[in-house]
């Protein structure tokens, strides 16, 4: 039995102790039927006002905390999913180191317009931002964006030199980045 | 090159020199980055597909990374653009070597070694050592004709 419920039957309790006093204390002339059918329906009245408010407030509260409860399993479902996407990033990170060492720069453009799409969705997780140093990742996920630029225009046959070296370099810094995330988010959980 | 964009390049040759733009170099040779709250900034000197000529490339990348502009302007089409671009790749070029810095530092140390007399005196009369000696070759040359 809930508080609330509990504080209905005292409540009851009480209003029902106040009935019987107001009778017993009734001349005997007074205590006809109708005045104490009046006096049982006032006090029935002003007593159930009291009982209906406690339960709203109970109902009220008991809706605020399912809320909470869901919003909570929510936010932990989402953190979950999260871990799994940034495990997915940094696996898609070594794919794409491997492609650019093996000079498959075709599927290593493919693969980082995939990165790029989980990147800019990290960028706005709340989670996500609160265990990583966010400027540093802006300044990655934004030569990222230039590397992707650049390896576009070289497949497409603009006459520019590409320092791949430099590309892996900022593909190893992200590894890390995501790595670290990864784990701060697991042990959070 | 429509104003707009002029302007824009020339803000920038501004904050440039100002040091309030702040250029990095990527991972693509003679290319340099600014990033801005807006998007970012890509200026590229390079080759032209077509005829090999020299060429400047200006992208605006958006701030999820797109490509939403590119400009590429040539000397032989675009005089006026090209010499704009230029003077702003020039600046981001001298800002980001620290070249003036490095000049300074080169003058201060090399100053510091000499006796008293001024730089402009020492140009002076290098010029001077340099125009004799080109007379005497002259003179000995005709000698021998």
């Amino acid at each position: 039995m809930n508080n609330a419920n509990k504080m209905s039957i005292i409540i009851t309790l009480i209003g029902i102790l106040i009935t019987a006093i107001l009778i017993v204390n009734f001349d005997a002339q007074e205590r006809s039927f109708i005045n104490i059918v009046s006096i049982v329906g006032s006090v029935a009245s002003v007593f159930g006002l009291i009982v209906a408010i406690v339960q709203i407030a109970s109902i009220k509260k008991i809706s605020e905390i399912t809320n909470q409860a869901v919003q909570e399993t929510k936010a932990k479902l989402v953190e979950k999913l999260s871990v799994a996407d940034i495990s997915k990033a940094e696996k898609l990170t070594r794919e794409i180191q491997a492609y650019i060492r093996d000079k498959k720069h075709e599927s290593a453009h493919l693969r980082l317009i995939d990165l790029k799409s989980s990147l800019l969705q990290f960028q706005v997780s709340v989670s996500f931002k609160d265990n990583v140093q966010f400027k540093k990742y802006n300044k990655l996920v934004d030569q990222i964006h230039i590397d992707i630029v650049n390896l576009s225009d070289l497949l497409g046959g603009a006459p520019k030199e590409v320092d791949f070296s430099e590309v892996d370099n900022h593909l190893e810094q992200l590894a890390t980045v995501l790595s670290q995330v990864e784990n701060a988010l697991k042990f959070q959980i | 090159m429509d104003t707009k964009y002029k302007q824009i390049v020339a803000l920038l040759i501004r904050k440039t020199a100002d040091g309030r733009a702040k250029w990095r170099e990527t991972s693509a040779k003679q290319q340099f980055s600014t990033k801005l709250e807006s998007g970012t900034i890509l200026i590229e000197s390079t080759l032209n597909k077509t005829d090999n000529g020299p060429v400047f490339i200006l992208s605006v990348l958006n701030d999820t990374g797109d490509r939403v502009f590119s400009l590429t302007v040539s000397p032989l089409k675009e005089k006026d653009d090209f010499n704009l671009v230029s003077r702003l790749y020039d600046t981001i070029q001298r800002k980001h070597y620290r070249v003036d810095e490095t000049l300074d530092s080169i003058l201060d140390e090399l100053k510091s070694d000499v006796s008293s007399t001024s730089p402009e005196d020492d140009i002076e009369s290098l010029s001077e050592a340099e125009s004799e000696k080109f007379f005497y070759r002259n003179a000995s040359q005709a000698n021998k004709n």
